[in-house]
Formats: structure tokens, sequence, C-alpha cells
């Protein structure tokens, strides 16, 4: 309870200097249809920046070369050309390829994802809306190859950071290690408690 | 209290926030106003902890699913219902459910450490094993990435148990407890509540354990009493609120087992998480402690709790026996129940990890505390490893994503009293969460610009709520006028609207892809004018005023009239 009431305290404190996200919105000064002028602007962009990394994985495909991911941030449009080259920090070569985009946050992006055969032939291998998740940082991936129809699919990723089905694979292995030595340990230390 | 048991409390109560702060980083950094989550259901639960209910059991905003209305009656939680009234006032939405996501883990945490020293004899420092184990687990995890945060604060679960035991020498005071607790149990949420009667039965059937006897006769009785009160008040509450609950869903396409697996442990979730449980909708990852199994298993006491914990964890599994989720199995014990009647309201068999993490809590408490009797040095890495495990084993806080809960300023406009149509497109198949995700942010808006909206809160049903009905109208008409039903100029096109009292639409631009969204502006520009534009809050959002409008908001008796014409034209 004295938990609780130092809490509410603390966050009641903090309201009085933060605008609390119930504050009461400014009445518009001029809410009626008849004022509405031809596109007018409100407000202004949330603070803030938030990188995006795209990765594609075609660990498997062996059909694609390169990507090109074209990117429609908040109505500003970009084209990504994803790279497995390391030089995002990731492994060369491994199949898979990334690029990253930074700019102002975005609850959603538009993505059209494009793949290029070493024939130079282009396939549209994705085209949809993608939540971002966070308002700083965000990993979106997709695989290709799992699907017959060759289109990409959304994977899951993030931490530590690689987007290979592998990669979750080598966590559970890590989990059950951990397991394991725990364990052995307790079951070492039952025995001394026996002994 | 003497001076030893305030610092072993204090002592334990700082390292519980501090766990906390960690499990659900970077709430404590910004309680007000961040969405701390990964999934949609956060966003709902900002609009029921915001929205100021008239009352209780019966409550029902007007202001929601315009001009139907919604019921409280589907909330999941009226303990989180009380919560927010009383926190709403003073911290606001944000603030009543940081409340719950920082602190509901402490009592959680505290409660069943307590438990574990009073029912089972566990000791301090050991019996804090017992809290980091149920007030952080998986599930706990699961609570926050989705938002239920009213999953954290179940106190009442360790309490009821350690009243329950403490009933063996038929004390009617520890049988009235458990009685109340197992009521806000099932206040809490029904998987709550059925975890709780679980347990209740194992322990009334079984007893706790060789030297934790079955409950006196006499305790029974009153606990039977309680229980049988309380939830038949909330049955009742339950059949009075069967219409407002779901009647269809996206996934009514599958049969009761197909559903069950979605909503079912394997042992890899079990026992960790990885990235592939949290890629959509939920996150089914129950994520057993590894170092309370390990005490457990070697552990001489509580006989009983590791029967409840097997049992439980044996039962999440649903109806497949699978090693890993998504990959195939073998029929499961969920699987004997498929075919009997009502079974369908049941859709999360993985609820019940919450109660195989609170008998693992209890017996590795005691085990350790036994283990510690002997070698204390050597136990005391196993209670390092139990307070790292949230991190290690559950990734957190890696896993939590952050949005901001700012309202897009376009809404400043939308005329007061009137009904706002959330323009949002369809999503179906795996990218079905977005649907629902649109739909709760949607909500969340509501409690800051305190408008009507058409759109459902409390209910994960998108068919058939008035914000799908009428924007299907909305976009056939202005990107297929020609294929409609009818051919209405752009003047009885905004009449229509204003009859039902929708007074603007909100075009979420980002939402469709670009080419979608400049037809329905062109077109939406071509009936109501210009929209009003605003960048803010993570998205473009652009507000059609209805120019059709009369003087004074129309009121909801009207609207519901001319609702019901609109969707049985004569």
């Amino acid at each position: 309870m004295v938990l609780a009431v130092a809490f509410l305290c603390l966050l009641s404190v903090a309201g009085a200097q933060t605008p609390a996200a119930t504050a009461t919105i400014p009445e518009p000064a001029a809410a009626a249809a008849s004022a509405v002028a031809e596109n007018s602007t409100v407000g202004s962009e949330t603070a803030g920046t938030q990188a995006i990394l795209f990765q594609v994985a075609a660990t498997s495909s062996g059909v694609y070369d390169r990507f090109e991911l074209r990117l429609d941030r908040l109505g500003a449009s970009e084209t990504l050309y994803l790279s497995d080259d390391g030089s995002l920090g990731d492994t060369p070569g491994d199949g898979v390829f990334a690029a990253v985009s930074t700019g102002p946050y975005a609850r959603t992006v538009g993505v059209e994802i494009f793949a290029w055969q070493s024939n130079g032939a282009r396939q549209l291998v994705y085209a949809s809306i993608v939540r971002t998740n966070d308002i700083n940082y965000s990993v979106i991936s997709w695989q290709i190859g799992s699907r017959p129809d060759g289109r990409a699919e959304r994977i899951a990723t993030d931490w530590p950071g690689d987007s290979t089905v592998n990669a979750d694979g080598l966590k559970v292995f890590v989990v059950l290690g951990w397991l394991a030595i725990t364990l052995a340990y307790a079951g070492f230390a039952a025995g001394r408690r026996r002994a | 209290m003497n001076a030893p048991a305030v610092w072993k409390w204090a002592t334990a109560t700082t390292l519980y926030l501090l766990v906390s702060f960690a499990f659900s980083w970077p709430q404590v950094t910004s309680p007000f106003d961040l969405v701390v989550a990964r999934h949609f259901d956060p966003f709902d639960a900002w609009w029921v902890a915001g929205r100021p209910f008239g009352a209780w059991i019966n409550a029902f905003s007007d202001e929601t699913a315009w001009p139907l209305g919604q019921s409280l009656g589907k909330a999941d939680s009226w303990v989180m219902v009380a919560i927010c009234s009383v926190l709403r006032p003073i911290v606001g939405p944000g603030g009543a459910l940081a409340f719950l996501t920082l602190l509901g883990p402490v009592f959680t945490a505290l409660a069943t450490q307590w438990a574990a020293e009073r029912a089972l004899g566990a000791r301090y420092p050991w019996s804090i094993i017992a809290g980091i184990t149920f007030g952080f687990c998986g599930l706990s995890a699961t609570a926050v990435l989705e938002g239920h945060v009213y999953m954290l604060f179940v106190p009442w679960m360790p309490l009821l148990v350690a009243d329950l035991l403490a009933a063996r020498d038929g004390s009617v005071t520890a049988a009235r407890r458990a009685g109340l607790w197992w009521a806000l149990c099932l206040l809490t949420s029904a998987y709550t509540g059925m975890n709780a009667t679980f347990a209740a039965g194992m322990i009334l059937v079984f007893g706790g354990g060789p030297k934790l006897p079955r409950p006196h006769l006499r305790s029974v009785w009153w606990f039977a009493l309680i229980c049988a009160l309380a939830g038949s008040a909330y049955a009742a509450g339950f059949l009075v609120n069967t219409n407002n609950y779901r009647v269809a869903s996206a996934d009514a396409v599958l049969n009761t087992v197909e559903r069950w697996q979605s909503g079912s442990a394997s042992i890899a979730s079990l026992l960790a998480w990885y990235p592939n449980l949290d890629l959509n909708l939920h996150s089914v990852a129950p994520c057993l402690s590894g170092v309370a199994i390990a005490l457990a298993v070697f552990g001489v006491p509580s006989r009983g709790m590791r029967v409840l914990a097997l049992v439980a964890a044996a039962l999440s599994l649903g109806p497949t026996f699978r090693l890993v989720s998504g990959q195939g199995g073998f029929p499961w014990i969920f699987s004997l129940f498929a075919d009997l009647p009502g079974v369908e309201w049941f859709r999360f068999p993985v609820r019940l990890a919450h109660l195989a993490s609170l008998g693992l809590a209890f017996a590795a408490a005691a085990s350790a505390s036994t283990l510690a009797r002997r070698a204390p040095l050597v136990t005391i890495p196993l209670l390092i490893a139990s307070i790292l495990e949230p991190i290690i084993i559950m990734a957190m806080p890696w896993r939590t994503m952050t949005a901001p809960a700012e309202l897009p300023d376009a809404y400043r406009v939308a005329p007061k009293g009137w009904a706002i149509l959330d323009l949002y497109p369809r999503f179906e198949g795996r990218g079905s969460d977005l649907d629902s995700y649109f739909g709760g942010v949607s909500c969340m808006y509501q409690s800051m610009h305190r408008q009507p909206i058409l759109g459902r809160c409390l209910d994960t049903t998108l068919t058939g709520e008035p914000r799908t009905i009428l924007s299907n109208w909305v976009t056939t008409r202005v990107l297929d006028p020609n294929n409609a039903t009818e051919v209405l100029t752009n003047v009885e096109f905004a009449n229509q609207l204003g009859k039902l009292g929708v007074g603007s639409i909100v075009l979420h631009v980002d939402a469709y892809l670009p080419g979608d969204a400049a037809d329905l502006r062109t077109g939406l520009t071509e009936r109501f004018g210009a929209p009003v534009v605003s960048t803010n809050g993570g998205e473009r959002t652009e507000i059609f005023v209805n120019p059709m409008l009369s003087a004074s908001p129309l009121s909801r008796e009207a609207a519901l009239t001319a609702w019901t014409n609109f969707e049985n034209p004569a």
C-alpha cells in the first residue's frame, strides 16, 4: 500500500510537469466545416528520428542476387538497395541482404520489394503496409524461398539481430544449455546437501 | 514489524522494483505518453483506462461503436477497470496502465514470497526465488507485450494457495480469505479464475504435499460457499452480456483444435523465448524458469507444488504435443475435449502455464531453502541466476516495442458532438493483426479526442461493427460509384452520413498503398471539400469534414433509427 501511494505521488508530481496524454486538446480556432481551408495543415511532426533496418534473407533461394526496396514513409518515397557486403556490421555473403532507412517516426510504412536475377529479370516479391513497432529503431525482415510462389514472407527477428531461421534455433540451443547448466548445478548442490 | 523484517521487505521490494523497471523498459522513463508493448491490445487497454464509464457492471459507452454503443460487459478484467477508474483522474490513462505494468509484478512477487515463507516454510532470501519466478514469469512478459497488464497484478493467486494450505487446521478465517482471493482472481480475468479454480481443486483433493494435508472440511465448506456466491454473480454478468461477446471472427473458419493450437505452448516455448513467438498477433511464450525447474527437480519438499506445476504445464500444451510451435506433433490432453459444447470460449490453453510458474515458484523456493541450510554458498549462484532469468530466458526488455500515445492534430477540427469515421483498409490472412492494430489505435485516439467513433473497442470481432460496415459503404461509393447499389450525388452522400451522425471522415493515409490513398483523397475531396492534414503521432492524417451538418449534433436515438434503416433498407 505504501508502495502504491508513493508511486501515485511520484506520478502526480511528474504529471504536473509533463502534459498527460489526456490533457484537454485545445479547441480549434475554427472547427466549423465552412472554416476549413484548402489542404490546410495543422500541428507539427513528432520529434525524433526512427531508423528502420530492412533485411531480406535469401539464404536458400539461390535465384536472386540483389534486392531493391521502395519505401513510402509519411508520403516521402525512397529507394533502398539492399546489400550483403557486411557494410552494416553483419556477416558478408551470408545471404541476408540489408539496408537502413532513417527518417521521422512512422507507425506504418509502405514497402515494395523487387528481386533481381542474375540474368537481369526483375520480380516484385512483396508489396504491403508494414508496422514499424518501435519509435526509435525497428527491424523488419523477410525470407525468400519459403513460399512456392517465390514471394517474400515476413519472418521474425530483431535480437540479437540476425534474421535467418537458423538463428532462432540457436537461441533455443542457448536456452537448453542454460537449463542443462542449472539442472547440473542444482543436482550438484543437492548432492552436497545429501552428502 | 521488527527492524530485520522491515529491512527484509524493503530489500525485496527494491530488488523487485529494479527487475520490474528492467522488465518493461523503457516504460518507467515515460509512464504517461508511451505505449510499451508489442501487439495491438495495449491500445484497447488505453481506451479502457481512459474512458469515463458512468457506472460499473452495466456501464455502457454511447460514443463507441456509434450509434449502437459498446457495453463494458466484454471487459477482460474488472480489477483493471476498478484500478483505472480510481487512478485515471489522478494520473491519466497512461499513468494508470503504468501503475499496473511497473508495480503489478512487484505486488505479485511480494505476495508470492510471503506465501512461500508462510505456507511452505521457505526462508529469506531464498524465498525471493519464488517472487521472481512467478512475478516475472514468461506469461508476465506476454502480458507486457500483449498489453494485458492486469495479468501482472495477481497477488491473489499465491495468497489463495497459502490460505488454502493454512486452512488444513479448520481455520474459518483462512477459508474466508481464500474465497476472497479466488473471487479476485476471477475478477482479474476469466483465465486467472480458471487457474485459481484448478489450483484450489488440486489442493482440496490432494493437499499440498506429504506435510501439507488437505484443508479441513469445515474450511472447505466456507471456501465453497464464498466461491459459489462470487462465481454465481460473475456467471450472471457473463450471461447478461452474452450478446456483446464474440459472435464471429476471422479465425471462425478454424476448428477447435486448430484454434487451440495457435494458443498453446510447445516444449520449446515452455523452456524459452525465440523470435518467431512474437511475430504475429500474440506472444505465446510461457517460458518457465530454468532455475526453478532445476530446483524443483532436485528438491525434496513440496511434492504437491511440483505435481501442480507439472500438470498445469502439461495442460498448457493444449491439443497437440509439439516440440516447437507451428510444427507437427501428436494428439495431447485437450484434444479429448474438442467436441464438448461451449469449449470455443476457451482459446488459450497456454494461460494454464501461469499456474505452472506458481507451482514451480513455491517448489523452487522451498527447495532452495532446504539446500541452503547445509550449503548456503553453493545455493547463492542459483538465487543470482533466478534474478537474471527474466533477462536471459525471456529476453525482456529486448522484446518490448514503443509507440507514442499522441493524437494526430487533424482530429482537432472534427465537429464537436458528431461521430468520426476512421477510414482504414481491411487486412486479411497473416496481415490481419493490422486490422486489430488500427482498430486499437483508433480507440486510443478516442480516449484523447472524446468524440464518438464507429469502431468497437472491447471486441476483437471487426466484422459487423459500424466502422467496418460504413467504411465499406464509403469506399465503394468513392472508389467505384458505378458499381454501388445506388448512385448518390455529393449532397446525398453527405446527407446520408449526416443522418447517421457522422460529422467527419478521417483518412489514415499511411494505412493504404499510395495509389489507393490518392484515389480516396480525390473522391472524398469531391464530396466533402479539401481536407485538413496533419503529420504527427507517426502518421499522416487527413480529416474531411461533412459540409451538410445541422447546427446541433444528432442525438444517438435519431442516429440509431437511421442506422436501422441504413442496414435494412426498405
